[in-house]
């Protein structure tokens, strides 16, 4: 099975500044990202992210390595003909409508040898844009761009889709929408890359992430595996008197005890102090502590 | 092919609605309407008058506008990041550099047949008859409109569009100095002022070979091998010009 996305070592040097320092944005960079995955490309801003997608679709150039889509060098224009990409903050030709844009991009992705079945009308509901196709990009929001951005993704029915950071701008029942759409390809076999530095949204939707800090891939896989933690822990919650080295957690306390044990004894010292029990749960790291560190 | 065609299509649209154009385009039926004002208010060689206001007036339009839609169509496009959507689909620099210049010439044609017409027009309003030269001179403007069209395409791929903007002006300041820069050549005494003047004038287009205004104006005669080598000169000068913006913009990273 050919890999949707492979990263071959890849990196990318800039010069930046007046005597053109060398300065590395993405280093050594390998992963593979297989059809039919949700696949997170997480890190902070300034981590390279936008830097391997740019190269992905053939906007830079890598100085190191190369990248592949579906086994194609991705700087062959023809690799790209099986994609479809929304761009960080995506700003489009204010001067035309939504319909021409649309059709200007579904021309140029039919050159590419693929057309999709969908019209514009039935894209533009897809991604929750409920507006007159007629109307000119200048007078639309931001959100209404990005929900615009992801119809025309959409348009020749690509296999892969590239979504560079798709919540930003959103307001939390865009972001809601945008995380069914992209729940919803997957179910239609369809392979979504996409970054983000929410970590939240990747937890809620991600088979597999690769996460990048200053340029360096600190981890590739599946999600399961590094939310697990020390499954032997359970986290109690409780309200009453803090005890040893509970934590104030909202109006109630926290503590994390090693097994199942020590929370039988933390639990009858609460009920000897007054307290009542909220929860007990095993504990399990979320997404943030996973990646950088700390606990609940 | 067909990559070109909707580039150029894309471009065109979206030129129509830009309200830039209607400035120029106001600021052109202006200066002939001051033309014709001017032409009414002298005794004798009303038409000549007219004619030459007019002509210039088609030629600074045209300048301008030239440069602003090179500019506007690759510099901004990639400073407000429209081109990204664009370039990652299946299709080659070239054609995008092709496609954008072809759409902005379907432009700047249509703006010179606007003025062309007008001033026609115009000047049939003072009973006059037209002189026989001018459709070749209406010809030259838009080569010299359609090679600062293509000077802004090069500039715009590798800088921002102010810096491009400039660039493109100061490009037709010298091309319409080449005969002067060579004179400046050939007199100069020192061999370093010589080498620059020389270089100036090899490396910039010579727009004076497109100006027969001032000859279609007064009636004068002109070399007809004028206009065949000018539409040569501007052909190969424009093949060059996107050829090296396409080049250019091949190897560069968008930022």
């Amino acid at each position: 099975m050919t890999a949707a996305i492979e990263f071959l070592a890849l990196s990318k040097t800039y010069r930046e500044g007046f005597w053109g320092t060398k300065a590395q944005a993405v280093k050594e960079i390998s992963f593979t990202v297989n059809p039919g995955q949700i696949f997170g490309f997480l890190g902070a801003n300034g981590a390279g992210k936008t830097t391997c997608i740019k190269i992905l679709m053939g906007l830079q150039f890598a100085t190191g390595g190369k990248s592949l889509l579906f086994g194609r060098n991705s700087e062959e224009k023809s690799a790209r003909a099986n994609v479809g990409y929304l761009p960080e903050r995506p700003y489009f030709h204010e001067n035309l409508t939504a319909n021409e844009f649309l059709n200007f991009h579904r021309k140029l992705a039919k050159n590419g040898g693929r057309s999709g079945k969908r019209t514009n009308e039935e894209l533009l509901k897809i991604a929750g844009l409920t507006v007159t196709p007629n109307k000119l990009l200048r007078s639309f929001s931001k959100g209404m761009l990005q929900r615009l951005g992801i119809a025309q993704t959409l348009l020749h029915d690509p296999d892969l889709i590239i979504l560079d950071e798709p919540m930003s701008g959103l307001d939390p029942i865009g972001r809601r929408d945008i995380r069914n759409l992209i729940l919803d390809l997957a179910h239609h076999g369809k392979t979504i890359f996409f970054s983000t530095h929410i970590l939240g949204d990747a937890e809620s939707l991600c088979n597999e992430i690769a996460f990048l800090e200053k340029g360096v891939l600190k981890y590739t896989g599946k999600l399961s595996p590094l939310l697990a933690g020390n499954a032997e822990e359970i986290e109690i919650v409780y309200s009453g008197e803090p005890i040893d080295n509970s934590k104030k957690a909202g109006d109630n306390w926290k503590i994390n005890v090693k097994d199942e044990a020590a929370s039988k004894a933390l639990i009858q010292e609460i009920w000897r102090r007054g307290g009542s029990l909220k929860s007990c749960i095993r504990a399990q790291k979320n997404l943030e502590e996973a990646l950088y560190g700390g606990s609940r | 092919m067909r990559s070109i065609s909707s580039i150029s299509i894309a471009t065109f649209k979206g030129f129509v609605r830009d309200r830039i154009l209607y400035g120029v385009l106001l600021f052109a039926v202006l200066f002939l309407g001051f033309s014709y004002t001017l032409s009414m208010l002298t005794i004798i060689e009303e038409r000549k008058i007219l004619l030459d206001f007019g002509l210039s007036a088609i030629s600074i339009s045209g300048m301008i506008l030239g440069i602003f839609l090179g500019v506007v169509s690759i510099a901004k496009e990639i400073e407000n990041r429209t081109i990204y959507t664009i370039i990652s689909k299946p299709l080659s620099r070239t054609e995008y550099v092709i496609g954008k210049y072809l759409g902005a010439l379907a432009i700047l044609a249509i703006v010179h047949v606007l003025l062309s017409t007008t001033l026609v027009g115009v000047t049939k309003l003072l009973d006059e008859g037209l002189p026989s030269g001018l459709p070749d001179c209406f010809l030259l403007l838009f080569c010299e409109s359609a090679i600062l069209l293509a000077i802004a395409s090069f500039f715009s791929v590798f800088t921002n569009s102010f810096l491009a903007g400039t660039f493109s002006f100061t490009i037709f300041l010298v091309g319409r100095s080449n005969t002067a820069l060579n004179a400046l050549a050939q007199k100069s005494q020192s061999h370093v002022l010589s080498g620059i003047f020389k270089f100036v004038y090899w490396a910039s287009p010579n727009l004076e070979r497109f100006n027969i205004r001032d000859l279609v104006a007064y009636g004068k005669p002109y070399p007809h091998e004028m206009i065949s080598r000018g539409l040569i000169y501007c052909i190969l000068y424009i093949c060059f010009s996107i050829s090296l913006a396409s080049w250019t913009l091949s190897r560069k990273d968008l930022p």
